[in-house]
């Protein structure tokens, strides 16, 4: 009999000798192998948070939670809907108490090539982002205590965890890189704008890259012309690239004086006021309104604004070469040229990708 | 016996099971040290450090720089390449010019062309390596497309072309200068290394700006103040080109 408890206690000392607090040994995570267009830059993949198959569809579960928010109604794709690009087709966003915001919510597209977050650029990661819409008072207003509270008491929370990082302890940092993961798999890098630039650069093109392209009108491409040509839209200086953006602010010259100050919120520079993150333009037809507040319902007042609409202000953008003249001026015909280009950003594989879409 | 063997053996499993490996000792390696040599580019007005002051113009209007981008390419000392790529921003990175690791007596003088060659400045910039100023996820407002490349050099300011007493500074001037026709060369024949520490080196050069707005052949930035190298503007811009090369010297 002693000898049968001794062997016992010796098996289960063993077994739990070296157990951490809420690590769990037994699941391996499966690299998520993440397959970006062939003319895009490397996406450079944080060393603490790498892609892995259990992260990512964690990570989509959560971005479809409505827990996450005091009254489980919104969940992150309240205010970036999958049938806007993920944006918001309202000006401003409405939070769980009625309360809207003063900025519209950005289109979450090819997030994991970005290198600063929110209209300001206040959060420097995707992560840090992540982070502050759940205790957000005008958004979903629930502490992350209180979240991670109803997350651990849901059993299938508690497996995908384990199976994500190895942990029966979930916290608001594993939440928030959870959904870093996802976010980061929603690449956007076929639109007959991708096929355009790849013939640019005599870059091989697939069959179905090619069938693209045989779509691609004559005015499409006149209108790309125009919107890199420096007397015509010179739109390019940040809008380019297969990204269609730059890792940059800017004073676009929407005000003279600025009731938002942007960048300049944040870093108290006056340089800095009236400066915006740079967005991208992919999926543009997809994700108005346009502008950090929302303020253009259209693309056609967007290309009415650069091009007479432009006001100047100490800290315009050197960019906006034209501001002195109101913008550009285009002419009607150059404005529909313009515009069919933007069109030709629209990838409908991203728009409609199962992978992003709410878990049945 | 056997129950001792048991506890034994119980307490024997639970001290060894979470042993650790110990560090295998063996002759230490020591860590091959690294230089640093960093470059610095400093704004001067006739020999003085410009702080941002407003400047009087040789025409007699008054004038300020809001920022300079330099890209530069193939900084080398013969066949002993220092960089391959550096941009220089001074609104972003301050008088930072390029950053590099070597020995600094294998560049007591240096060569960099001021652009990109050809051979890159049309290729597609997503392909450069991740870390280069060149890739496209790196090179911000410097690249304008596939067909005119890369943007060599931005001189921006802003300049009170009223001449009513007033500060004004009613005119914007931007100077965007790209394409094949102005890459240029710049050679440093004398470049002194100063010792930071026993890891890194500083070398320190100087942009005049008199040199290049207010001497020989001055730029009057009422009539010439934009340009975004179209191929009307090319007799300015190869001006300008010209005029940076003499600007830009190393300091002794």
């Amino acid at each position: 009999m002693l000898s049968r408890f001794l062997f016992f206690l010796m098996v289960l000392t063993f077994l739990f000798s070296c157990k951490k607090n809420g690590e769990i040994a037994n699941y391996e995570q499966t690299p998520y192998n993440l397959e970006l267009p062939s003319h895009f830059p490397d996406m450079e993949i944080p060393i603490n948070n790498p892609l892995t198959v259990e992260g990512v569809e964690l990570g989509r579960h959560l971005f479809y939670e409505k827990k996450l928010s005091g009254d489980n109604t919104l969940s992150c794709a309240g205010c970036h809907s999958p049938k806007a690009g993920f944006s918001d087709p309202r000006q401003f966003s409405t939070g769980i108490t009625g309360q809207q915001g003063n900025r519209n919510s950005m289109a979450l597209i090819n997030l994991g090539f970005q290198k600063f977050f929110f209209w300001d650029g206040r959060a420097s990661t995707l992560e840090d982002q992540i982070l502050e819409p759940v205790p957000n008072p005008i958004e979903m207003h629930q502490s992350w205590k209180q979240s991670i509270v109803k997350l651990q008491d849901d059993p299938k929370y508690r497996l995908a965890f384990a199976k994500a990082f190895n942990t029966d302890q979930i916290d608001s940092l594993l939440t928030a890189k959870a959904i870093a993961q996802f976010l980061r798999t929603m690449v956007s890098g076929f639109s007959k704008y991708d096929v355009m630039y790849k013939k640019q650069y005599n870059e091989p093109l697939s069959p179905k890259e090619q069938a693209l392209y045989n779509q691609v009108t004559n005015e499409e491409k006149a209108g790309y012309d125009l919107f890199l040509s420096l007397n015509g839209g010179d739109c390019f200086h940040c809008h380019n690239g297969p990204l269609m953006h730059i890792n940059l602010f800017s004073n676009n010259g929407l005000d003279t004086e600025f009731k938002d100050p942007g960048l300049g919120g944040v870093t108290h520079k006056a340089s800095d006021m009236g400066r915006f993150k740079v967005p991208t333009l992919r999926n543009i037809s997809a994700t108005g309104p346009y502008m950090h507040d929302g303020r253009f319902a259209t693309l056609e007042e967007v290309i009415e604004h650069y091009s007479s609409g432009v006001q100047q202000s100490a800290t315009i953008d050197p960019n906006m070469q034209f501001a002195d003249q109101g913008g550009v001026q285009l002419d009607a015909f150059e404005k529909e040229l313009i515009k069919k280009f933007l069109l030709t950003l629209r990838d409908e594989e991203f728009l409609n990708n199962p992978k992003f879409a709410a878990p049945n | 016996m056997k129950y001792t063997f048991l506890l034994s053996a119980f307490l024997g499993l639970s001290l060894l099971a979470c042993k650790k490996d110990n560090p295998i000792e063996g002759t230490p390696v020591e860590e091959e040290k690294t230089t640093t040599l960093i470059g610095r580019l400093q704004l001067t007005y006739d020999g003085q450090i410009y702080l941002n002051d407003t400047l009087t113009s040789s025409f007699g209007y008054r004038y300020f720089i809001t920022n300079i981008i330099l890209l530069g390419t193939e900084l080398r000392n013969g066949s002993n390449s220092l960089s391959p790529a550096f941009l220089y921003n001074r609104e972003e990175s301050g008088s930072l010019l390029f950053t590099s690791t070597g020995s600094p007596a294998a560049y007591g003088s240096l060569t960099s062309n001021i652009g990109v060659p050809p051979s890159i400045n049309h290729a597609d910039p997503s392909k450069q390596p991740n870390d280069s100023p060149l890739n496209i996820s790196n090179v911000g407002t410097m690249h304008w497309g596939w067909n005119p490349g890369y943007i060599f050099v931005k001189i921006e300011g802003k300049a009170d072309t009223l001449n009513d007493g007033q500060d004004n500074f009613d005119r914007t001037f931007n100077f965007h200068l790209g394409g094949d026709e102005l890459l240029r060369t710049i050679q440093f024949p004398t470049v002194k290394w100063t010792e930071l520490s026993s890891t890194s080196f500083e070398s320190q050069f100087t942009f005049d700006l008199k040199s290049f707005f207010d001497d020989a052949d001055p730029i009057d930035l009422r009539k010439d103040y934009f340009t975004h190298s179209t191929q009307s503007q090319m007799p300015l811009c190869n001006r300008l080109m010209d005029k940076l090369l003499v600007a830009i010297k190393s300091v002794q």
